[in-house]
């Protein structure tokens, strides 16, 4: 079956590199989960024999407006998350129908985190000063999370936005916020400057970073985001082909390295269906008024 | 050894940037800066020093010899380097700087080794009430020192504002001016900005209402005459190497911040002791030039201390050193500090002699006739905003920008517009800052 679906794949191959490369879109900088995924897709996809063009634009709008507009084959790296992430930001949303049209398959997922500025503070002592308010400094699209976690806990907190994660690090580190909510990738960074991450919005424990449940004796809501592939301009066969494709390089043990490496969490075990509804219901269903 | 080349790669590279507007350090990190990704962070941060430093140096050259800022951090030296430049003094404002400079990148050394022991203490540069106050003073500066009349200046600010905080604001939830128009979610571009509000008026003043002959772009060299007066400038040159460390430091903002507040202080106070007769003040120019170049020494303490990327030629930076074996950290920045120490002191030899007794051979390629170096000027005008508005592939939004620009700075070419741009250049930080502000004490 491998076989027959790497055949599949080269073939695929064949027919677009001589018609043309698919276009990466990119909707996002040289930076954060969705560049550096699209750069490995990029890389490893190329090793199967799919070429794609990355096509960073820069931000969310103008990447959907590029993936929207072109005739080209494309593919783009969609992030979402309850209340949150990317396909709540204005001019990046997917109706129900465009997400039904062009939805390919789940990537990669990964959970966020609460961090402290120093090290060996625990989370039972925050939640025995009940009449303390705690500032969390988080980027934008994060506080939602953020809010709902932490009052879920039993903590009273107030969020304060950065432009992004590095800002909001930053301004933890400077005294701005007693905490700093983020994508727990950024928990090397924390324990390089001092600081420690309390957990991470994970089932079990994360890389080292004690899951939600295990320190607050609660289940996180909305705390993970689904990295997934949406396709336009491509017929049954090709969809069928770069799915398949998608798949191959993200079940790869290669990849399960990798994404260990860049605290980005596998689909591998998990329910290709579930994980569509999941994404779909953060797409069409959970918004905050922005 | 292995380190020569990059960094060498890196000048030249800071050495083009400097002089096409329009091609940043972001720019060509993301293409040059690719072939230096090697299984070293060392190499990589070899480049970035070489292109950074280089940047700076030559872009203050294109700044007094054309009137044209290959940074946003040189708007200062075309306000006061290119008059100087137009009365017959171009060889004294290009040494100057380049040996302010040049001190500037040494002092700001020196001074983080003068404050190692309370290096940590640097992180509260970022603390939001920091932030504020600093903001405060250089928008209250710039309506200080501006040659306009309060209420031009006012004007002005608002129209920055209302300029810089066009687009989708994700921090403090606004969407501002966008009709709906996803080109406008981004806000508006800087490139274009900056030349229709800002170098247009600065070229009509030069070009119509200057009585300067046009100059050849000839420098001599006159090593005695320039240090001396770099020495009278001595204290200029230590207060705004610290005024630039301390700059540096701030997100987003560090050299333009830096070269800006640097400006701002300078003049203001050449004004107060009437030392200040019009556009082409030197120590003005020595202010900001000094500082910006402290400013690229600071500005990398934060990514190799503490992991965090403060602007975003800096994010790429971090990307490329994070697909290393080694990746970014603490340990390893302290094992090779002093290699990278080297290469920063090496890279300053290096531009120091390209910026003064080589100035004349770097700006070789705009020593045309008078008639064909105005076409020039308009080529160095509109290639950064064609070039730009086409990688980004919105021509006509970028074309459209400057268009809408270059009506406002004609509005006011006989104003000082400045205060357009810097409000402009800072409006985001300023405002964000504030809403920060507002929810961690008063909310």
């Amino acid at each position: 079956m491998k076989r027959i679906l790497t055949m599949a794949i080269a073939l695929f191959a064949m027919a677009t590199t001589t018609a043309s490369a698919i276009e990466l879109v990119i909707p996002a900088g040289n930076k954060g989960g969705i560049y550096t995924i699209s750069k490995h897709l990029n890389a490893e996809l190329a090793k199967i024999g799919v070429e794609t063009n990355m096509d960073v634009q820069g931000s969310c709008p103008k990447g959907m407006a590029k993936f929207r507009s072109t005739d080209k084959p494309s593919i783009y790296i969609a992030s979402s998350a309850k209340n949150s992430s990317h396909t709540f930001v204005k001019g990046c949303d997917f109706t129900e129908a465009a997400f039904e049209e062009q939805y390919v398959t789940p990537a990669f997922m990964a959970v966020m985190a609460l961090c402290a500025p120093k090290k060996g503070v625990k989370f039972s002592d925050l939640k025995g000063q009940g009449w303390k308010t705690y500032t969390i400094g988080t980027d934008a699209s994060r506080a939602w999370a953020a809010q709902a976690n932490m009052e879920a806990a039993g903590l009273k907190v107030k969020t304060v936005n950065y432009k992004n994660s590095s800002a909001a690090r930053a301004g933890m580190m400077a005294g701005d916020v007693d905490f700093f909510w983020s994508n727990a990738k950024e928990a090397p960074k924390v324990a390089d400057a001092g600081g420690e991450c309390l957990l991470a919005t994970s089932a079990d424990d994360f890389n080292g970073v004690p899951g939600m449940k295990s320190v607050t004796g609660v289940d996180p809501i909305g705390g993970s985001n689904i990295y997934w592939v949406a396709a336009r301009n491509m017929d049954a066969a090709q969809l069928k082909s770069i799915k398949a494709a998608v798949e191959q390089v993200v079940t790869s043990e290669a990849t399960q390295e990798w994404a260990k490496s860049k605290w980005f969490l596998t689909i591998n075990g998990k329910s290709a269906a579930d994980l569509k509804a999941e994404a779909k219901d953060y797409v069409t269903v959970f918004t905050v008024d922005r | 050894m292995e380190l020569i080349f990059p960094t060498l790669a890196g000048i030249a590279s800071g050495v083009v940037a400097g002089l096409i507007p329009g091609i940043g350090i972001t720019a060509l990190m993301i293409s040059v800066g690719l072939f230096f990704v090697a299984d070293s962070p060392l190499v990589v941060l070899a480049y970035y020093i070489g292109l950074l430093c280089a940047s700076q140096y030559v872009g203050s050259m294109l700044a007094i010899s054309f009137g044209l800022p290959g940074e946003s951090s040189s708007l200062p030296a075309v306000k006061e380097g290119y008059p100087l430049f137009q009365r017959g003094q171009g060889s004294l404002a290009i040494g100057t700087t380049a040996i302010s400079s040049f001190f500037g990148s040494f002092i700001s050394m020196a001074l983080f080794f003068a404050i190692l022991p309370v290096a940590e203490y640097l992180v509260y540069i970022w603390n939001t009430n920091m932030l504020v106050i600093i903001f405060s003073v250089a928008m209250l500066l710039t309506f200080y020192i501006s040659d306009n009349k309060l209420w031009v200046s006012l004007i002005m600010a608002a129209i920055g504002v209302n300029l810089g905080m066009v687009g989708m604001n994700m921090t403090i939830g606004t969407n501002y001016m966008t009709f709906e128009q996803w080109w406008l979610y981004g806000g508006l571009p800087m490139i274009p900005v900056l030349m229709g509000c800002f170098v247009l008026p600065e070229l009509w003043k030069a070009q119509f209402e200057s009585k300067a002959e046009a100059k050849e772009i000839k420098f001599k060299l006159d090593v005695k005459d320039n240090f001396e007066h770099s020495r009278a400038s001595w204290l200029v040159i230590l207060v705004h190497s610290i005024v630039g460390f301390f700059c540096g430091l701030v997100p987003a903002l560090t050299t333009k911040l830096a070269s800006n507040l640097s400006y701002f202080l300078q003049k203001s106070k050449e004004v107060r002791y009437n030392n200040y007769t019009g556009p082409g003040n030197l120590k003005s120019l020595i202010a900001a030039e000094t500082s910006n170049n402290a400013a690229t020494f600071s500005v990398l303490l934060p990514l190799l201390f503490l992991g965090i990327p403060i602007t975003t030629s800096e994010f790429i930076l971090y990307d490329h050193i994070q697909d290393t074996t080694t990746g970014l950290n603490l340990e390893y920045i302290l094992n090779n500090f002093d290699i990278l120490l080297a290469c920063f002191v090496a890279t300053n030899f290096i531009c120091l002699a390209l910026a003064w007794p080589m100035a004349n051979t770097c700006l070789a390629v705009y020593r045309l006739p008078a008639n064909l170096l105005k076409l020039v000027t308009v080529f160095l005008v509109l290639f950064p905003i064609i070039y730009t508005g086409l990688l980004e592939e919105q021509l006509l939004f970028y074309v459209g920008t400057f268009i809408l620009c270059s009506v406002i700075g004609m509005i006011f070419r006989r104003y000082d517009t400045m205060p357009i741009v810097f409000v402009f250049l800072i409006s985001r930080e300023f405002i964000e800052g504030f809403h920060r502000f507002y929810v961690i004490n008063v909310l």
